[in-house]
Formats: C-alpha cells, structure tokens, sequence
C-alpha cells in the first residue's frame, strides 16, 4: 500500500484498538507530535460516527421492511392487532 | 433470502408480541411499540455487531427490558422537569444527539459523494464480511484489493470530512 493509506490503516488501528500495546503507544507518541496527523485521526473519527449513523439508518429501514413483511402474514397480523384491541 | 435477512426475521417474530404486550401493559398503542422495539433491536443488533453484547437471558427479554428502559425514559421527558426526583437522568437521547443537524447533514453529503464506500465499510465495521466476503459483494478481484478499498474510501471520505471541516471554518 502506498505511504497515504498506510498512514489510514495506521489510525485505524488505533482507533479500533486493533494494534499492539507497543504500536499503539508509536501512534499515541505520534499524535501527540503532530498536528497534522491529529486532525487526520479527528477526521477518521467523524467518518467511523458517521458510517455508524448510515448503518444504523439502514438498519432502520430495513427493521420498517421485515415489520410490513410480516403483517402481511395473517396470524401474525391478528396477533399483534389482537394486543391493542 | 439470506441468512442475516431470516435470522432477522426470526428475532422479530418471536420478540416483538411481547414487547407490544407490555408497551399495552404501559399504556402505548401500536405505533409507539414497533418505534420502540426498533430502537431496542438497534441497540442489540449493534452491540451484537460490535462484540459488545453480553446476554444473560433470552434475547427476547433483553429487548423487552431495553424497549421498557426506553419508554420510561419517553416518559419522563414529558414530565415537567420540576415534578422529576433529583436523580433523574436528562441526558438527550442518543440519536436527537446524532441524526439532525451537523451529523445528519453530514451523512447526506457524504452519502452523495461516495454511497458505495459508505456501504463497504459499514460492511466491514457492522456486518463483518471477511475481506473476501468484501471482495464478493462488491466485485473486486481478491480479498487484497479489498482491503486496498477498504482503506482508499476511509481515505476518501476522511477527505470529503475535511473539506467540509475546512468550509465550515472558512464560513
């Protein structure tokens, strides 16, 4: 992999815990020194809350699905409607 | 149908009645039981996906008492704050927090620019494709240029992240 997405892979790690506890410490010591890679770690964080937000979106969606799927089944349907009678 | 989309369907079928038998018990009606159950499963299923889930009943119960956790928690915020015991918690709750404005907006444009990315890696961090599953579901040669991908698009959408960052900053 080219330097760039090495240094990607890198943060990753770190922010998933994946590395070891000596390479951890590498990067840690890292973004302490530079400026320029903590704005990049700040930025992968966004990214990990934001494809946090677009699974649990389609998750959503997908939970309203099986729920119009399922009422379609008639014993299902009565059951659940038979609660709020 | 696969076999997440039948697990699924399994766990909806066999939880959901009881969780809208007590959501009647507390005084909700249809819509506010499967509202509710949805953020439960939610809940469940990311901390199933995230190696974070730790059952000491049935699935089933656990939703019940999370979606119950959940109503109280509605229904204390309609309660005037002063009528509230001290210890209450008046924290937001977890999407009001995320979903609309800067995050929301967010996930829009990011969404614009690069969907298929936003949809490997969910793969990846939430559905736990292997590199090779990747490399299936989305039609890369091998489980290496997976992994390439995989980190091209964090690459790419930390990008979009700062540029947006600096936008903000230059407004």
């Amino acid at each position: 992999m080219r330097p760039e997405l090495e240094s990607v892979k890198e943060l990753d790690d770190f922010i998933l815990r994946k590395a070891d506890p000596g390479q951890l410490a590498v990067t840690e010591a890292k973004l302490i020194l530079s400026p320029r890679l903590r704005s990049a770690w700040r930025q992968q964080l966004t990214v990990h809350r934001i494809v946090r937000l677009f699974w649990k979106r389609e998750k959503r969606k997908e939970l309203e699905q099986v729920y119009q799927d399922l009422m379609n089944i008639p014993a299902f349907k009565e059951e659940i409607l038979s609660i709020f009678k | 149908m696969d076999t997440e989309r039948k697990e699924l369907e399994r766990l909806y079928r066999d939880s959901f009645p009881g969780v809208a038998r007590m959501i009647r018990t507390l005084g909700g009606d249809l819509e506010s039981a499967r509202d509710l159950f949805h953020d439960a499963m939610l809940i469940y299923l990311e901390k199933q996906a995230t190696g974070k889930l730790e059952l000491k009943t049935t699935a089933g119960a656990y939703l019940a008492g999370i979606a119950r956790h959940l109503w109280l928690k509605e229904q204390r915020k309609s309660i005037p704050v002063a009528l509230l015991p001290d210890d209450a918690e008046l924290s937001d709750d977890e999407d009001l927090k995320t979903a609309p404005g800067s995050d929301g907006n967010l996930l829009r444009q990011l969404e614009a620019v690069g969907r298929k990315c936003l949809q490997l890696l969910q793969a990846f961090y939430y559905d736990q494709l292997s590199m090779e599953e990747l490399a299936a579901r989305f039609g890369y040669s091998s489980s290496r240029s997976a992994t390439v991908q995989k980190y091209k698009c964090l690459e790419k959408m930390r990008g979009e992240v700062k540029k947006r960052d600096y936008h903000e900053a230059g407004a």
